[in-house]
C-alpha cells in the first residue's frame, strides 16, 4: 500500500455566507502528480491553499505529510512543501540565484551545497547559469516560470503544489515548460498537487484527476477512468470541450 | 541579523560597512550630549532673544568669571515663558527680567512691580530676584519722528483719535496684560494691530509698511533711526527695573559678585550700550568688558571665536541635531509602520496623529517640549523627531500596503518566518519609498532645526535668531545660507544613496 502525502477528510470551508468548499474529501498518494481541474470559483485554489496552511478549515481535517494541521509547526512543514504560483511571483529586488537561494540561505545552507543545488536545478530546467545575476524583470515570461519551479523545488521538498503555475505564458512557450516539469518530476521524488483550469493541462501532467464544481468534489481517480467515464453530464461537457 | 534591511546581498555588504561607519557616530553623538549634561555644575546663564538681554547676560557670565566662576551661556531664548520654563527646571541658573514682566507674565497677579514686594510670592517658586539694575526698561509705542509730526501725535492718548493708524506689535505685547489688551483698554483704543517678529518692526516702520510699533524704552535702535516714544499720559505702563532673575539655589558667592552690578547701570547708559551694539556694530562680549573694566572689575579676558569657527560649530551642532532627530525617527517609523500598516484602521490612527503633530507650528511644538526636556539640545531634538516622523511613517505605510499581495502569499507559502518576511520581502521592496519618506524628512528637519536656537540648542539658527535681535541682516544670511546648502547637500546625499542602495530597475518610481 502506497502512503498518502496529503489527505483532506470532510473539509469545508466558508467566507461570510458563501460556502467555497463543502465537506472535501481528497486522498493523494505520495510521489504522483495529481491535478485538480475547475472551472474559476470552483474553490480549487483555496483547497491548495488549505495545504500549506495559507488558508483555514472550518472543519474537517487536513492531514499533510503525516501531520495534522490542526496541531502542526506550520512554518516546518512550509518549508518543506514546495509552492509556485500564477505568474511566478518571484521577488522583483533579488536577481535569479537570490530568488532561487533565498529560503536554502536562511535555513543555513552551506554555500557549497547551496551552489550545487542550484546549478542542478538551472541545469534541469535548461536555463543558462548566465542568467543567474539577472533580475526577475530581465527574465523571458518562460524564464521566470522555470526559475519560479526551480525556487520552490530548491529545499529538495517533499511536496509541490502549484497554483496555475503555466497560465500566464503563450502556449508555445507552455508546451516547453510541460516539458521540462515532467524531467523535474521524473528526476525527483515529489508529490505534485497542480490546480489547473486547463483539462489538457491536467491530463499532460498529471496522473490522476480530481474534478471540482462548486466547491464539491464531483469526481476524482486515474486520469484513463475519469476519462473513461465521467460522473455527471457537466464533467463529460467540461473534458469533451477542452479536449475535443 | 546584521545591517539594515536592504536590496540583495551585494547591498547588504555595503549597508553592514553602512552600518559600521555611521552608528558609532550616532551612537557617539548622544553619549557626549548625556556626558556633557551631567559634567561638573557650572553656572548657566541665559538670555531672550533681544540685545539688551544678550549684553546684559554677557555683563553677567564675564563678571562671574572674572571672579572665578565657570559660566555656560544659554543666550537667544525665545521669550519670557521660555527662558521661566528653563529657570525653574534648572536648566539656566539666572538671566536678566524686567520687574514689569515678573508681575505680568511669571505671577500674573497683582503685585507691585518692586524688587521688595516680588520677593515673597518668587521665593514660593524657588526664585530669588537679585538687586536691581538700576535702569527702568518700560515699553513704548514708536513712530518714526517724520509720520509722528505729520500727524501731530505725542501722546498715546491721542491715538484713539487715529483709529486706521497701521500698527504691528511684538507677539509677546500683543498678548500681554501689560500690552496691547492693557493699553486698548486704558486709552480706548480701536486700531487692529497685526503681530510682528520685533526684529523686523524697525525695518517695516522706517519702509513705512506700518505706522506704529512696540519698543522698549532702552533700545539702542530709537536713536540709530531717529524714532520718538509717545507719552505714557495715563500711566499705563508698569514699571519694568531690570534685575538678575536667579534659582535659590544659586551660591552665596554668585550673588554677591552679582549684587556689585547693582545700581550701576540707569536709562541713559543702557541706551548706549546697547548703541554700541547695534549701532556701533560691536561684539556683546567686547562691549560688556568694556563696561565692567569701566566700572572697575578685572575683566576676565574675551575669547571672541572667529565667524569661522562659529560656523563650523553651528553647523556642526545643526547637523548633530538632524541626524540624531532622524536617526531616532526611522529607528522609531519604520518598525511603527511595519507594525501598523496590516490594519487600516491602526494605520490611520497613526497617521492621523502624527499629522496632527507635524500641524503644531515648529516654535510652538519646541516649547511644549521645554516642560518634558528643559531647554537645550533634548528639546530640539525630541521636537525635531516629531517632525520627521509622518513623512517616515506615511511612507513605510504607503509603501507596504503597496506590495503585491501575490507576493506575499508566496513568501508566507514558501515558509519564511514574520520577521524574514519583513527583512526580505516587505522593506526591500519598500525601500524606494521609505527613502524618498526620509529624504523628505532630513529636508524638512534641516529648516525647523534652525528654530532650535530659540530653547537653547545652538545650530544654524543661532546666528539668525542673534541677528534678528541686532537687526543685521549679514548675521541673519550667515544662518540662512549655510541651512540652505546643508538642504540642498542633503538632496545630493540622498541622491547617491538611493543610487548605492536600490537597484536601477526599482529606483526609477521614486526618485526622479
Amino acid at each position: 500500500m502506497t502512503t498518502a502525502s496529503v489527505r483532506l477528510t470532510e473539509v469545508s470551508k466558508r467566507y461570510g455566507t458563501t460556502t467555497v468548499l463543502d465537506a472535501v474529501s481528497v486522498e493523494v498518494q505520495a510521489e504522483r502528480t495529481v491535478a485538480i481541474v475547475g472551472e474559476s470559483g470552483s474553490g480549487k485554489s483555496t483547497l491548495l491553499q488549505l495545504i500549506n496552511g495559507l488558508v483555514q478549515a472550518d472543519s474537517g481535517s487536513v492531514e499533510v505529510l503525516g501531520e495534522d494541521l490542526s496541531s502542526a509547526d506550520m512554518l516546518g512543514l512550509r518549508r518543506r512543501i514546495g509552492y509556485a504560483v500564477q505568474g511566478s511571483a518571484l521577488f522583483p529586488h533579488l536577481d535569479l540565484r537570490a530568488n532561487v537561494c533565498l529560503l536554502a540561505r536562511l535555513v543555513g545552507w552551506s554555500a557549497e551545497r547551496m551552489a550545487e543545488r542550484f546549478d542542478h536545478l538551472l541545469a534541469l530546467m535548461e536555463l543558462d547559469p548566465g542568467l543567474a545575476g539577472r533580475y526577475p524583470h530581465e527574465l523571458s515570461g518562460g524564464q521566470q516560470q522555470r526559475a519560479s519551479l526551480c525556487r520552490a523545488m530548491m529545499l529538495e521538498p517533499p511536496l509541490l503544489l502549484l497554483d496555475e503555475p503555466f497560465s500566464a505564458v503563450d502556449p508555445i512557450t507552455r508546451v516547453g515548460i510541460h516539458e521540462h516539469f515532467q524531467r523535474l518530476a521524473a528526476s525527483e521524488p515529489v508529490t505534485v498537487i497542480l490546480v489547473t483550469h486547463d483539462v489538457r493541462e491536467a491530463v499532460a501532467l498529471a496522473s490522476a484527476l480530481v474534478i471540482l464544481r462548486a466547491g464539491k468534489v464531483v469526481q476524482q481517480g486515474a486520469c484513463a477512468d475519469v476519462l473513461a467515464a465521467p460522473a455527471d453530464a457537466w464533467t463529460e461537457r467540461l473534458l469533451e470541450t477542452q479536449l475535443r | 541579523m546584521t545591517g539594515p534591511v536592504l536590496m540583495s546581498d551585494r547591498a547588504s555588504a555595503r549597508g553592514r560597512r553602512w552600518t559600521r561607519q555611521v552608528l558609532p557616530w550616532c551612537v557617539a553623538s548622544l553619549l557626549m550630549l548625556a556626558l556633557s549634561a551631567s559634567a561638573e555644575r557650572t553656572l548657566v546663564v541665559g538670555s531672550k532673544n533681544f540685545t539688551e538681554s544678550y549684553l546684559l547676560g554677557e555683563i553677567m557670565a564675564q563678571r562671574l568669571e572674572g571672579k572665578g566662576w565657570r559660566v555656560t551661556r544659554r543666550f537667544g531664548l525665545g521669550g519670557t515663558l521660555i527662558c521661566y520654563e528653563a529657570l525653574v527646571s534648572g536648566e539656566i541658573d539666572l538671566y536678566v527680567e524686567y520687574t514689569g514682566t515678573i508681575t505680568e507674565v511669571i505671577l500674573a497677579g497683582d503685585v507691585a512691580p518692586e524688587r521688595d514686594a516680588l520677593k515673597a510670592p518668587l521665593a514660593e517658586i524657588g526664585l530669588l530676584p537679585l538687586p536691581e539694575l538700576g535702569f527702568d526698561n518700560t515699553y513704548a509705542v514708536v513712530l518714526t519722528a517724520d509720520r509722528a509730526a505729520e500727524l501731530g501725535v505725542t501722546r498715546l492718548s491721542q491715538l484713539a483719535d487715529l483709529p486706521t493708524l497701521r500698527v504691528a506689535f511684538s507677539h509677546e505685547f500683543l498678548r500681554r496684560q501689560d500690552g496691547w489688551p492693557g493699553l486698548r483698554e486704558r486709552y480706548g483704543l480701536r486700531q487692529r494691530p497685526v503681530g510682528i517678529e520685533h526684529g523686523l518692526s524697525y525695518q517695516a516702520l522706517l519702509r513705512g509698511s506700518i505706522d506704529a510699533t512696540d519698543a522698549y524704552s532702552t533700545d539702542g535702535d530709537l536713536e540709530r533711526y531717529g524714532l520718538v516714544t509717545l507719552q505714557d499720559d495715563r500711566a499705563f505702563f508698569p514699571r519694568y527695573a531690570a534685575l538678575p532673575l536667579a534659582r535659590d539655589d544659586l551660591p552665596e558667592g554668585a550673588r554677591a559678585v552679582l549684587a556689585d552690578l547693582a545700581g550701576r547701570i540707569d536709562d541713559e547708559r543702557m541706551r548706549r550700550l546697547n548703541a554700541e551694539v547695534v549701532v556701533g556694530q560691536r561684539s556683546f562680549a567686547a562691549v560688556a568688558a568694556d563696561f565692567l573694566a569701566a566700572e572697575g572689575f578685572d575683566a576676565s579676558p574675551v575669547a571672541s571665536a572667529t565667524w569661522r569657527d562659529e560656523l563650523l560649530a553651528n553647523t556642526v551642532r545643526h547637523l548633530q541635531l538632524t541626524l540624531i532627530a532622524l536617526g531616532l525617527a526611522v529607528l522609531l517609523g519604520l518598525p511603527l509602520g511595519v507594525l501598523v500598516h496590516r490594519s487600516r484602521r491602526a494605520s490611520r490612527v497613526v497617521l492621523y496623529a502624527a499629522g496632527l503633530l507635524q500641524t503644531i507650528p515648529s516654535i510652538a511644538l519646541l516649547a511644549l517640549m521645554i516642560p518634558v526636556f528643559g531647554i537645550g539640545v533634548l528639546p530640539a531634538i525630541a521636537a525635531l523627531l516629531l517632525y520627521s516622523l509622518l513623512p517616515i511613517l506615511r511612507a513605510t505605510v504607503t509603501a507596504l500596503v503597496s506590495v503585491d499581495p501575490l507576493l506575499r502569499r508566496v513568501a508566507v507559502g514558501m515558509g519564511l518566518t514574520d520577521f524574514q518576511q519583513v527583512r526580505h520581502l516587505l522593506l526591500p521592496l519598500a525601500l524606494p519609498n521609505v527613502l524618498a519618506g526620509v529624504r523628505t524628512a532630513a529636508v524638512i528637519s534641516i529648516g525647523t532645526a534652525t528654530l532650535a536656537a530659540f530653547v537653547g540648542a545652538g545650530g544654524l539658527g543661532q546666528p539668525i535668531v542673534t541677528g534678528l535681535a541686532l537687526n543685521d541682516p549679514g548675521l541673519i544670511l550667515q544662518g540662512a545660507i549655510p541651512a540652505a546648502l546643508l538642504a540642498v547637500a542633503t538632496e545630493l546625499c540622498f541622491e547617491a544613496l538611493e543610487r548605492w542602495l536600490i537597484p536601477a530597475h526599482m529606483r526609477s518610481a521614486s526618485s526622479v
